[in-house]
């Protein structure tokens, strides 16, 4: 069993309806095989007194002619299951192979098959097999096959668009550039990584199945040589008043059977995507402080923003991720601060915290965050004066951001315009409607936006124009402060660099204080005036920015900029990190750069460094930072003089 | 204008569908075993009604020119006549449908306002215990077979306590027009409509659970909250009004699946709608009326199917019209 | 200069090209895409040839076409001289071991339900290269050889272990385990972190001093290219705009679009100064409804009334160096000052 299997089992196994509903389906399961073998009564044998109803003897009651109601119930069991795996099996080989073979090889097959599925999605199937069984009478396998004749589409649907998604695969396409043959590709990377949803839509499939023969059955077109369930509850609906037991029994039983199936198939269906489980949500209500006493009023030099001793921890199940691990800035109204660093460095979790966007599983542990002043998170809580918390009365007004991938950060269903005119009318309800459209039309000039598209939907508008609308989104309420999260990411480069332009004059024309979150050093560079680089949940150092490319006292910082390769300078063999793991850096003790660091010694595996100021706001957190400092960055390579003696 | 030519391009892409399903109808009428003409004029039909079946449906001619023949038939609105009450089947079935609109109808307008506001609710707290419960418990309402739940509540509300009537749409000597006449339906409507919304409600339930909570996901909610709209209009205008676009394509999809529902409902409760009719065609072997009524519940949901591409072409401005 | 190894010669590829009827009455089909229009490009071997483009430029689909996962409209793919472009079967085969192909991806590189070792020795077995008692042997020699190690673990983990960077490493080890003589490697860093890049960079380049294989590198990057290559083509809209010697076309480039790519290129090394950008008139085009004359013309800062009128063609603007601008010269001598020269 491969890893992710196993770990299905276990996740399915884990959750109380998936443990229920596999144990309740075991049993049923049990207890039909072992029919014979129970010492039951035979289900046809009318031996009885009619009519009993449930006692020591009969527990389930004898029906109208005096059967053994417990008996039929067990053996019914045997029916249902039939027809569920029957049906299933005999759906998803025919509606697996099709779909497979639409999915995989596209084109007019595609086409015409798609189209078989289609149909078949729209004619009423209970009413098809209804037809097929009226006219050809009713028998156990014609049901099972007439079940299967019309559910075979959903398992073909499924599995084309699980084959679409891995025909594209990189593995998949890899493995035909190396070429291998179709049915090689087939039976090696697409079908055993396709399979899983259509098990366990299987077990959707099967619980359809017995309900349609239990339908079928109360209609009067059972197979009147079994025991079904569905034909003794439409034997009991005759005897309701007399015998209600008759018709409850076998409810009860189908219930069970198809509800543990259809938990079950959920339960995995969890157990495989367990963001299904948790994902999205209402924001948590999260513990809120009263403001500190003692708050002066902003002056005209006091900053913009000042964050202290930030923490911020994601919980994933049990385990907590410190993802912003104490950090540390100020930044002067009208200033500018980059912050740089790869993935999973925790810039884009300090990013949507500033603003208190952060998701449900996200929290704030400690850490002070002000706003001109005045304290918006004090002790990792958010503080709320007079029933309101700060943070809401500063949103967009004085605070905006500028998201990610503008694509899926407008509203998909609500034009551009549309989407301005209802964020300047929360915040200015009085605000007329000409004056709005004013204001509107002001913010897109400014941002390059034609006129003509200002009533587009986002998607009718390219990538760079979706990006400039989200900008002119958090400029329409003139703020004093925006926060930008990779604003270019994703965008080709002439256009990236127009906008960073573009980004970089708004700034000093309406003397804008701005937080660049990038990953990319070069795209900060330009504008701002204090580059912060953070790893591993720290801001390891801080500088203004002609400091940190001049003399960068971090080697991660030189890392980052002699990885890049120069368009103009010298060609010389860039640096590298070895190829490990930046995550599990952040629980080593020590320095957290030291695994990877070209120039670590013992102190730095042992203490954790100092924050090491170095002059005119620049900070570096490294034993060696001042040495670092004192040489000139054209020599990436060169450890400073100290860190190599210390490890000679 | 955009909207009126996909509405006739859905509408084209209609009839091979709908030729389709006549050709099913006619191969199943050959493929079954006894003499067609049987068939089509039910058991025990006098010779020369039988006579004048075997001439319209071209009997004597080859397949194809039956098929023709058949189509024709169809296309004139001639499904034959019920062997039962020689009255036309397409008469029968028309009397029958309002019966049927009402109940589904409302067991439906029910289930789905319930449905998608119970889900949004717990899409608010995934993952919480009361939102496991109410997945577990819609899972196991939409399992229950309908028929049996009707059964259920004629038990404990008509033959127990004896607050409804458990069958038909109107009492025997009840009033005939005005307000009593609906009170007394509305009476006989509330055990039918509570068996077969139950059931719907847990697919709507899941259904809207798993929608809002993908939308809450999205980036642009975010964008929403940090802008500052209160919750209330986040929910609204940002998550249901997205969430709605696949709920409103599964609605139309399931329409079928819903419709084979209302048949057994009907059954149970002798709602004398079109699943009444099937049933009573089914125990008298009234092919004619059986063949029919799958023509005419496959054209429905066909109806239904392109109804909602229409809706979603308005709600979502990505569609391409 | 030596035979090219690899020769895209002429290269077209339309997509949708014929949407079929029932699209066509209803209004609804698709416009032809032209992902490459009369592309034409020699690998020699041993060196690295890198296509530069931004999305859409077709720099992808002339990748694809040239380890023929894709099969052009028109124009021919020749190998060592020879017509390959409509090979299948065996010849195919073994076609395909000589020229590999590395993806974009690492995430999705390898079947999260094979072992690393698995998947590696999978190209060993489909070409019968190794015996099956020599397959693990092989598999670990490729670890050590993309600094894996230690490879034995390397070799048992499973994808869902390793980080991006290793995985790609994986992906390169995958693609040369049966010693190909040509990889066509598709953006293989843009997916990677900063720190991590200029490993799995400098790790092709010593395979490449070490095996003598040729590569073409596909980036959206001007500097990863003069990094990575010998000679760079910048494609834009499905055709090379202007090709040449790495050095030579960024110190005099003769086409205006190269010269925005490399003004757009954020040079951190250098101070942190601010630059002067030229607001560009239009918005990234598309494939789809190409401008007639030259295909740059409206985003072109220098853009002429014969641009719109007339397509210029590739023609040579020095030794090895080609360019499509009816104002070539003008833009190699004054760049995009070149304005004012052609202007007057």
């Amino acid at each position: 069993m491969t890893p992710t299997a196993a770990k299905t089992l276990r996740a399915t196994v884990a959750s109380v309806p998936g443990a229920l509903s596999l144990a309740v389906f075991l049993v049923i399961c049990a207890t039909a095989l072992a029919a014979p073998i129970l010492g039951l009564p035979d289900p046809a044998d009318m031996a009885f007194a009619l009519y009993q109803p449930p006692s020591a003897e009969h527990w389930l009651g004898t029906d109208n002619f005096g059967r053994d109601i417990l008996s039929r119930v067990v053996w019914g069991a045997q029916v249902a299951l039939t027809v569920a795996v029957g049906a299933a099996l005999l759906s998803i080989l025919i509606g697996s192979a099709l779909g497979a073979i639409a999915g995989y090889f596209g084109g007019w097959v595609d086409g015409l098959l798609s189209r078989v599925f289609d149909i078949f999605l729209l004619i009423p199937t209970f009413f098809l097999i209804l037809l097929i069984v009226a006219l050809f009478g009713a028998s156990l396998p014609l049901t099972i096959v007439a079940i299967a004749l019309t559910t075979w589409p959903r398992s073909a649907r499924l599995m084309r668009s699980q084959v679409l998604t891995l025909k594209s695969r990189v593995y998949v396409q890899a493995a035909l550039a190396a070429g291998a043959p179709h049915w090689w590709v087939i039976v090696r990377h697409v079908i055993p990584n396709g399979i899983a949803p259509i098990i366990t839509d299987g077990t959707i499939l099967m619980g359809m199945a017995i309900l349609t023969e239990a339908g079928l059955s109360f209609l009067g077109l059972g197979d009147q040589n079994l025991v079904s369930w569905g034909s003794m509850i439409f034997e009991g609906q005759r005897h309701l008043r007399l015998a209600p037991w008759m018709s409850i029994a076998p409810g009860v039983a189908l219930l069970l059977l198809v509800a543990s199936l259809n938990l079950l198939g959920d339960s995995i269906n969890f157990a495989m995507n367990p963001q299904l489980r948790t994902r999205g949500g209402a924001p948590k209500r999260r513990a809120t402080t009263a403001p500190p006493a003692g708050e002066t009023a902003p002056a005209a030099d006091t900053p913009i923003l000042e964050v202290d001793d930030l923490r911020l921890v994601y919980h994933a199940g049990a385990r907590r991720i410190a993802a912003v691990d104490g950090v540390s800035f100020t930044l002067p109204r009208g200033g500018s601060l980059g912050i740089v660093g790869e993935s999973g460095c925790g810039k884009s979790s300090l990013g949507s915290a500033l603003l208190q966007t952060m998701p449900n599983n996200a929290e704030l542990t400690s850490g002070t965050i002000r706003f001109d002043g005045r304290a918006i998170v004090l002790g990792g809580k958010p503080v709320v004066e007079n029933g309101r918390s700060r943070i809401d009365a500063l949103r967009w007004t004085r605070m905006a951001t500028i998201f990610q991938s503008a694509m899926n950060a407008l509203n998909p269903v609500t034009t551009v315009r549309r989407q301005m005119m209802d964020a300047l009318r929360l915040h200015k309800p009085g605000i007329s409607r000409e004056e709005a459209t004013a204001r509107i039309a002001e913010v897109f000039a400014m941002i390059g936006i034609p006129a003509s598209r200002m009533n587009a939907y986002p998607h009718q508008l390219s990538g760079g124009m979706r990006q400039r609308a989200m900008i002119a989104l958090s400029l329409i309420l003139e703020p004093e402060l925006v926060i930008a999260d990779e604003p270019t990411t994703a965008l080709d480069m002439l256009i990236q660099d127009q906008i960073l332009g573009e980004i970089a004059d708004l700034r000093e024309r309406l003397n804008l204080s701005l937080i660049l979150v990038s990953h990319d050093m070069g795209a900060v560079a330009e504008s701002c005036d204090v580059v912060a680089v953070m790893y591993a949940g720290r801001i390891v150092e801080i500088a203004p920015t002609q400091r940190i490319f001049g003399n960068p006292a971090h080697p991660y910082t030189r890392t980052l900029i002699g990885a890049l390769p120069s368009l103009t300078g010298p060609l010389e063999e860039l640096e590298s990190l070895p190829a490990t793991d930046t995550a599990a850096a952040a629980a080593a003790t020590g320095c957290r750069f030291a695994h990877a660091c070209p120039a670590a010694t013992d102190l730095c595996r042992r203490a954790a460094p100092p924050a090491v100021p170095l002059g005119a706001g620049h900070v570096s957190e490294c034993h060696y930072a001042e040495d670092f400092a004192a040489e000139p960055s054209s020599e990436p390579h060169a450890a400073p003089a100290a860190a190599k003696e210390a490890r000679a | 204008m955009r909207l009126l030519r996909y509405f006739l391009f859905r509408l084209l892409q209609m009839f091979p569908i709908a030729l389709f399903i006549v050709v099913i109808n006619f191969a199943l009428i050959h493929l079954a075993p006894g003499d067609v003409s049987i068939l089509l004029a039910g058991e025990g039909a006098d010779p020369e009604y039988m006579q004048s079946i075997r001439e319209s449906y071209g009997l004597d001619r080859p397949l194809h020119e039956q098929l023709g023949a058949y189509l024709g038939q169809i296309l004139q609105g001639d499904l034959g006549l019920s062997f039962r009450t020689r009255e036309p089947v397409i008469d029968i079935i028309a009397e029958r449908i309002p019966a049927t609109l009402l109940l589904a109808g409302t067991a439906l307008v029910l289930a789905s306002i319930a449905g998608v506001a119970i889900g949004a609710v717990m899409a608010r707290r995934p993952g919480s215990a009361l939102d496991t419960a109410v997945t577990t418990l819609s899972i196991s309402l939409f399992s229950i077979p309908v028929f049996w739940l009707g059964l259920m509540l004629i038990l404990l509300f008509a033959v127990t306590l004896r607050w409804l009537p458990s069958s038909g749409m109107v009492s025997i000597a009840g009033p005939r027009e005005g307000l009593g006449f609906v009170l007394d339906v509305v009476r006989h409507m509330i055990l039918p409509v509570t068996a077969l919304a139950a059931v719907w409600l847990g697919q709507y339930v899941r259904l809207s659970r798993a929608s809002v909570s993908e939308t809450l996901a999205e980036p642009y909610v975010t964008t929403a909250r940090a802008i500052g709209f209160p919750e209330r209009r986040v929910m609204t205008r940002f998550a249901l009004r997205n969430a709605m676009l696949p709920i409103v394509t599964v609605l139309g999809l399931e329409l079928g699946l819903l419709l084979s529902g209302a048949v057994l409902t009907e059954t149970v409760f002798s709602w004398p709608g079109l699943g009444r009719l099937i049933y009573e065609a089914i125990l008298s072997r009234d092919t004619p009326v059986i063949m029919g009524a799958f023509l005419i519940m496959s054209f429905t949901v066909m109806l239904a199917a392109l109804l909602t591409d229409l809706l979603y072409a308005a709600l979502d401005p990505r569609v391409r019209l | 200069m030596s035979r090219p190894i690899l020769q895209l010669d002429a290269l077209r590829m339309v997509y949708n090209a014929d949407p079929g009827i029932l699209a066509r009455l209803s209004g609804r089909a698709d416009p032809p895409v032209i992902a490459a229009d009369d592309v034409s490009l020699d690998l020699h071997p041993g060196q690295t040839l890198a296509v530069v483009g931004e999305s859409g430029s077709g720099k992808t689909t002339a990748g694809r076409i040239a380890t023929l996962q894709e099969r052009p409209t028109a124009g021919r793919v020749l190998y060592e001289g020879e017509d390959v472009t409509a090979l299948t079967g065996a010849a195919l085969k073994a076609f395909r071991a000589k020229v590999q192909m590395i993806f974009q991806n690492p995430y999705d590189a390898l079947n999260p339900r094979l072992t690393v070792g698995q998947s590696l020795a999978e190209p060993l077995t489909l070409h019968g290269l190794v015996p099956r008692a020599g397959l693990r042997a092989a598999v670990i020699e490729m670890l050590e050889a993309v600094e894996l190690r230690p490879a034995e673990s390397f070799a048992d983990a499973f994808p869902s272990e390793l980080s991006g960077g290793q995985l790609q490493r994986i992906a390169i080890a995958r693609a040369l385990i049966i010693k190909p003589r040509v990889v066509i490697a598709d953006e293989p860093v843009s997916m990677l972190d900063v720190s991590i890049r200029s490993g799995v960079m400098n790790l092709m380049r010593g395979i490449q001093r070490d095996t003598g294989v040729t590569y073409l590198y596909i980036t959206h990057d001007l500097s990863v290219a003069r990094y990575m290559a010998d000679r760079i083509a910048v494609m834009y809209l499905g055709a090379v705009l202007e090709e040449g010697p790495a050095e030579t076309l960024i110190s005099r480039a003769a086409h205006p679009y190269t010269r925005l790519l490399i003004q757009a290129v954020p040079e951190h090394r250098a101070s942190a100064t601010r630059r002067t950008r030229i607001r560009l008139p239009g918005d990234a085009a598309s494939q789809a409804g190409l401008p007639s004359g030259c295909r740059f013309h409206p985003r072109c800062p220098l853009a002429q009334p014969i641009c719109r009128e007339k397509a210029p063609p590739l023609a040579p603007v020095g030794a090895a160096h080609r360019a499509a601008c009816h104002f070539a010269d003008d833009v190699q001598t004054h760049g995009l000052g070149a304005a004012t020269a052609a202007t007057a």
